[in-house]
């Protein structure tokens, strides 16, 4: 195998973890009311917290719509995994061009199906996150009127 | 229960527009937080800088000596000192700094000439004492090179006859090499052609390379701490190398534990919300513009403008790394050099930002003062616009002009200084630093009266001083002459470089952002006053003894280099907590535009904040570290590496900052109608993935690439050009080119359509109004009825 075809297979392979550590961070929930980085902030404003176990104001009751600015985590860390991976993809596809040696079509393979899929996965889960958000904007313009 | 809005002063004072209630004998308003906070942030920076003027003494003391002269064994002339100073004046005269480096700084296309220097000649003088494996061969010219014979007494420096020899065939090569009428380097055609230049530019390429192997006296290492590594001359790391890259990683550690556990143990420190109080926030176009901040607009246009040309010399500057020999067979090289386009890029990158942050100081101060602007205030902010479009243009057409050898004896006034981001002429820095006290000047008139009502540590007076440091930092890159030694220039030129860059503008930066999200209601004056004495602490405990970490290997004493690994790595530590802060600053928006009958106007400025903590933890954070370790840095300076972590944080950090300044005040600027909050997003997301596919797909694995190759088979070689474009790098470099078309199209193009809009427009809404007001809030107050009938006739604005 050259060095070139094992570098883009080791470097594609180390950007879909980060993508997948980026998505996974992404889902953290950034309210102050939920997130444990934040627990001295909920003790000093414990008397604002919500009675019906509600954030106040951050989340609305269903915590799968997250009011803004709280649904922008999960699209910017999602949206910049999705970069991190089709940048995986695109590596990988290059170095097939290439490299083709069978070892290395093989595994250049393997690494570009992986990708693929991870920006298809990622692609729906960015789809999903913006229809959130809009969602959460709409009902606290409801909210409001 | 209903509701009555209040004017944001009638809580007491605080940073916004108020009037002032003044609770001290002098008739200024006190200090709003304890003096602890002063005096620590004071002490902090004090001890800084005194080292810092510590690390100035050593640097004049102990850099690497000029000879007078410098003869053979057999006491034939070689060169003198004359020719060195005088090859350095040719170096940065034809920008080289902009085309390879010496001493591991400047570009990353050409050689570093310091190690080009150095293998070559010891390859010459290994050959002519025997084959090449003999051990003899190897030992005699490793002895040749490590031995210092400079005698301080005299000013001579003795050569070996096969140094002697090797300094003959290395400036025919030199000469072949700039003078070559082919290109195909970068460089313009035939750039240097002159003999005796060629002459002189070799003297100082031999003076660097001796500098870099030759034992510094008392020491059993060279002025440069062994670098480059050259095993040809014996060129390894030195203990302290190793030692401070250890102490370095348990300073990060040891510091990060202690500020988390600083945070954990007093909640109160950090961004925190303006009580749980209601906000209505004014619609941008029902705050009256003043007529200086309506001229910003033309300052937000010319910032765009600036950032697309950026954009293009630098996709220009790319091409020649990915391909040499032509711009798509136009011969580029020709017109445009890669020195020319570097320069430029380099040199735009700080104006364009700088313009941007210069709007946002004169945009905000009637802000600040809630009052309109004192006589003749818009006409100093045209003039300031004229005169910073005068050094643009006549540093650019002067670095353009100088380079193909304009100006005569006044090249270093007029046209290319050459010393990297100090590349204007001497002429154009005096006349920017006389702007930006002229800026300050603008500042003061505005905030005057604003001034002698306030303690001095409160956020007007520190907004003041923030902005006032700026011109002073900036002037000290005065001090880098042409003709100073280049370890003296090197440190003034770092004073611009990372103490103006990387501190002060951080400092104008968080005073900025503290300031506008107290103009904006999301954060009480206290508390943004505690987070900008903290980021002082902070910042001045590592950025400003941190400089050094820029000083490793340029000549500078062993003591720099451990000061500047140890306090470097304490720069990481407010870096990470900013990340952790900025959710923080998103969650303080969220709970208010929840809260708020009204929509939040600045939610794409705020994602751009967001967009700064990203990219200070990843570009700043992790990529700056990545190459901190004097062990690390010592093979890839120079590198891609470099590149990676500039790229991630000058754009991700200050562009960002930028840009969301000009989004701030152009929502301002564009009526209802012909603001898009579309064109915003589009612009957000194409800048931040344009940039994160430049750094993920070229830059990072590019400099992964170049690092081992610095260390598996030698600094040297992953440094010439056959390296920079052998085919795994050209691969990298042109699967560049989508991440940078969405940058510049997607990213650029929208911010310079709300630009034009903004300066066509300028603030002339339709619906204004009567009375001048720049409150950009009001706080709604939430009454039981008994209290609303009470409070409606004191306040008498129910809402």
């Amino acid at each position: 195998m050259t060095f070139e075809a094992a570098f883009m297979i080791g470097y594609a392979n180390v950007l879909l973890l980060i993508a997948l550590g980026l998505h996974r961070l992404g889902r953290v929930n950034t309210s102050p009311w939920s997130s444990r980085a934040l627990a001295g902030h909920q003790r000093r404003h414990s008397d604002d917290a919500p009675h019906d176990g509600s954030p106040p104001g951050d989340m609305g009751p269903d915590h799968d719509l997250p009011a803004w600015p709280h649904g922008e985590p999960r699209r910017l860390h999602t949206g910049i995994a999705m970069i991190a991976a089709t940048a995986a993809m695109v590596l990988v596809v290059a170095a097939m061009v290439r490299h083709h040696a069978t070892a290395e079509v093989l595994l250049l393979t393997a690494t570009g199906v992986a990708a693929g899929a991870l920006v298809a996965r990622l692609g729906n889960a960015l789809r999903t996150a913006e229809s959130l958000a809009i969602h959460a904007r709409q009902r606290v313009r409801r909210q409001r009127h | 229960m209903t509701n009555s809005s209040k004017d944001p002063s009638g809580g007491g004072p605080d940073g916004a527009a108020t009037p002032i209630a003044t609770g001290s004998r002098s008739g200024r308003r006190p200090l709003q937080i304890g003096k602890g906070w002063v005096q620590a942030a004071g002490l902090v920076f004090l001890t800084g800088f005194f080292v810092v003027v510590l690390m100035g003494y050593l640097t004049y003391q102990s850099s690497p000596p000029i000879p007078q002269r410098v003869v053979s064994t057999s006491g034939q002339p070689v060169f003198t000192g004359q020719d060195v100073r005088a090859g350095q004046d040719v170096f940065l005269r034809n920008g080289l700094m902009e085309y390879g480096s010496i001493f591991g700084h400047g570009a990353y296309l050409g050689p570093d000439f310091t190690a080009d220097y150095l293998h070559r000649s010891a390859d010459l003088v290994r050959a002519g004492y025997g084959a090449a494996g003999s051990d003899t061969a190897a030992q005699r010219t490793r002895t040749d090179f490590k031995t210092n014979r400079y005698d301080p007494t005299t000013g001579v420096l003795t050569f070996s006859d096969a140094q002697t020899a090797a300094f003959a065939t290395l400036t025919a090569h030199y000469a072949e090499f700039f003078a070559s009428p082919a290109g195909k380097t970068g460089l313009r055609p035939a750039a240097i052609t002159d003999p005796t230049q060629i002459r002189q530019l070799t003297s100082y390429f031999a003076w660097s390379a001796w500098a870099s192997a030759a034992d510094r006296p008392g020491s059993d290492y060279s002025y440069t701490n062994n670098w480059p590594s050259e095993p040809l001359v014996g060129n390894a790391p030195s203990a302290h190398v190793v030692l401070w890259s250890v102490l370095s990683l348990i300073a990060l550690l040891g510091g990060t534990g202690a500020l988390f556990a600083a945070f954990g143990r007093w909640d109160w420190l950090g961004w925190h919300g303006r009580d749980q109080h209601e906000l209505r926030f004014r619609e941008p176009q029902r705050v009256r513009l003043t007529a200086s901040q309506r001229a910003t607009a033309w300052f937000f246009l010319t910032m765009t403008v600036l950032f697309l040309i950026q954009t293009l010399v630098g996709a220009a500057s790319e091409h020649y790394r990915a391909d040499l020999g032509s711009f798509f067979g136009l011969p580029l090289d020709h017109w445009l050099p890669y020195n020319l386009v570097r320069t430029w890029h380099v040199q735009l990158s700080l104006f364009w930002v700088s313009t941007s942050f210069l709007a946002a100081g004169v945009f905000l101060v009637p802000m600040i003062t809630g009052r309109r602007d004192v006589k003749g205030q818009h006409l100093l902010t045209y003039t300031l616009l004229g005169a910073l479009a005068l050094v643009v243009v006549g540093s650019l057409l002067g670095e353009l002009a100088g380079m193909r050898g304009a100006f005569g004896r006044a090249w270093s006034w007029l046209g290319m200084q050459g010393f990297e981001y100090l590349d204007l002429g001497k002429l154009w820095q005096l006349l920017l630093t006389v702007g930006m006290i002229f800026w300050v000047v603008i500042l003061w008139r505005g905030l005057r009266k604003r001034l002698r009502a306030e303690s001095r540590a409160n956020l007007p007076w520190l907004f003041f001083f923030a902005a006032l440091a700026l011109p002073v930092v900036y002037a000290t890159g005065l001090l880098a002459r042409h003709d100073s030694g280049y370890t003296v220039t090197d440190f003034w030129r770092f004073m611009v470089v990372h103490l103006w860059v990387e501190d002060f503008l951080e400092l104008f930066t968080t005073v900025m952002v503290a300031y506008i999200f107290v103009l904006l209601g999301v954060v009480r004056e206290k508390v943004a006053l505690r987070v900008i004495f903290l980021d002082i602490v902070l910042y001045s405990a590592g950025g400003v003894i941190g400089t050094a970490h820029h000083w490793y290997f340029n000549g500078e004493p062993a003591a720099v280099l451990g000061l500047g690994a140890f306090f470097s790595a304490f720069e990481v530590i407010p870096l990470t907590f900013l990340t952790v802060e900025a959710w923080s600053f998103i969650r303080l928006g969220a709970r208010q535009e929840a809260r708020s009958a009204s929509d939040f106007p600045h939610r794409w400025a705020v994602m751009f904040l967001v967009a700064v903590g990203f990219w200070n933890f990843v570009g700043a954070g992790i990529f700056g570290f990545l190459i901190n370790l004097p062990i690390v840095s010592y093979y890839e300076i120079g590198t891609a590496l470099t590149a990676n972590h500039a790229h991630a944080a000058m754009m991700g950090v200050y562009g960002m900052l930028a840009v969301g300044f000009a989004v701030f005040a152009l929502r301002y600027l564009v009526p209802k109608d012909s603001w898009s909050d579309r064109l915003a997003s589009i612009s957000f997301w194409s800048l931040n993935v344009g940039l994160a596919w430049m750094v993920f797909v070229t830059l990072l694995p590019l400099g992964i690439l170049q690092l081992y190759h610095a260390v598996d088979v030698g600094y040297y070689d992953a440094r010439t050009l056959a390296y920079v474009g052998n085919r795994t790098n050209t691969l990298l470099e042109w699967l560049r080119l989508p991440g940078d078309v969405l940058f510049i199209v997607g990213g650029v193009g929208p911010l310079l359509w709300l630009a034009v809009r903004g300066a066509l427009h300028r603030g002339r809404h339709h619906d204004l109004p009567d009375q001048d007001d720049q409150h950009l809030f009001t706080e709604v107050q939430h009454l039981e009825p008994a209290e609303a009938s009470a409070a409606g006739s004191i306040t008498g604005a129910a809402t």
